[in-house]
């Protein structure tokens, strides 16, 4: 069984039962209560709340997920500006806080001035090669077609006048 | 991780305390948030506002900690998430995709909408519980039986055994308007 390939009519009749109000909005827990659920350490009596909420909002099973996992692997890697704000929050000389944790260096939330300035400067350079290339293809055209027209001319120049009618029926031939 | 935090030094607003809690946990609480920050929500202001929600009223939730319920990390995590959702909330308004509504919500007839009043109690929580992970978030078992620590083949006898109820619930109701 599977959540895409589940028989449509259990789908269905889950639709129907949903669309009756079956699972209604239901209280949200505590996070301690949502922690001792993510740890196992409720028990079934317990975990029922949890549950009842957990189906009426499933996207908060994500942290349940999240928690546990966290538990196991704890994430230690933080910026050094956001320690910098979540230290000031508490009054006090600032102290050595002690080891434990993987702390990278500020990272500028602002783009910095040389950036914008390389940006710009690349868009103002493809803009400049497009047009130069857009003005040279656009010169051969008409140079090549000038060149048309003249060879047409020349080509009409070399042919004369074109004869007139009488010259057909003149005695000239010698007939 | 062992969650050996002076929780006493901290909630009596200890400054070496308060800056070693967000030395340690600052990692793991930027890490639990980032997947929810979404919508033009800095991830930084949502770690911040969960600083400042532990601290805040002379340290009020972080006083609602016990350690003998739950590991500070886990319930940190739970903090933290459920602090980024609420945000998220308050920048967005509440929308529902059209995908997510039932097609029977959806269609315009003019029968008359099913009038029934479900039984309380006709599922049970974790039963709904797996039918909306299964059928709404699609969810596999697998997935399912991982999130909720438990066996897929406990997955799989509650689905069952909540299908049976639906049949037969709506079977009955079915026949009982054929009836009338």
């Amino acid at each position: 069984m599977s959540g895409k390939g589940v028989w449509s009519t259990d789908r269905a009749l889950w639709q129907r039962w949903q669309a009756l109000g079956g699972t209604p909005p239901a209280a949200e827990p505590d996070a301690l209560s949502l922690a001792a659920y993510a740890e196992g350490r409720l028990s079934e009596t317990e975990a029922e709340p949890i549950e009842a909420w957990l189906a009426a909002t499933p996207a908060a099973i994500d942290d349940i997920v999240a928690a546990r996992e966290f538990e196991k692997r704890p994430p230690r890697v933080a910026f050094e500006h956001v320690l910098v704000a979540a230290r000031t929050l508490v009054p006090g000389t600032a102290t050595s806080a002690p080891a434990g944790a993987t702390i990278l260096p500020f990272r500028p939330r602002t783009t910095q001035p040389w950036r914008k300035a390389l940006a710009w400067s690349s868009i103002a350079a493809s803009l400049a090669c497009a047009s130069l290339v857009g003005f040279s293809m656009g010169s051969d055209a008409y140079a090549s077609l000038s060149g048309t027209q003249a060879v047409d001319t020349s080509s009409n120049e070399g042919l004369g006048t074109p004869p007139s009618i009488d010259s057909y029926f003149s005695d000239d031939s010698g007939t | 991780m062992s969650d050996s935090v002076d929780l006493q030094a901290l909630t009596r607003g200890e400054k070496s305390a308060w800056d070693g809690f967000v030395r340690r946990y600052a990692g793991l609480i930027l890490s639990a948030v980032r997947v929810t920050a979404r919508h033009g929500i800095d991830v930084e202001d949502i770690v911040q506002e969960v600083f400042t929600r532990l601290c805040k009223d002379d340290f009020r939730l972080l006083k609602t900690y016990d350690p003998a319920r739950a590991g500070l990390s886990t319930w940190l995590t739970i903090v933290a998430r459920s602090t980024a959702r609420d945000m998220q909330r308050r920048r967005q308004p509440i929308q529902t995709p059209i995908d997510a509504v039932p097609e029977m919500l959806l269609a315009v007839t003019d029968e008359p909408r099913e009038k029934l009043r479900l039984p309380d109690g006709l599922l049970s929580p974790r039963q709904k519980l797996i039918l909306t992970l299964l059928y709404e978030r699609e969810m596999e078992v697998a997935e399912i039986a991982a999130a909720l620590n438990i066996d897929p083949q406990t997955v799989r006898s509650t689905h069952h055994k909540a299908m049976l109820k639906l049949r037969e619930h709506f079977a009955d109701s079915d026949a009982a308007r054929e009836v009338k």
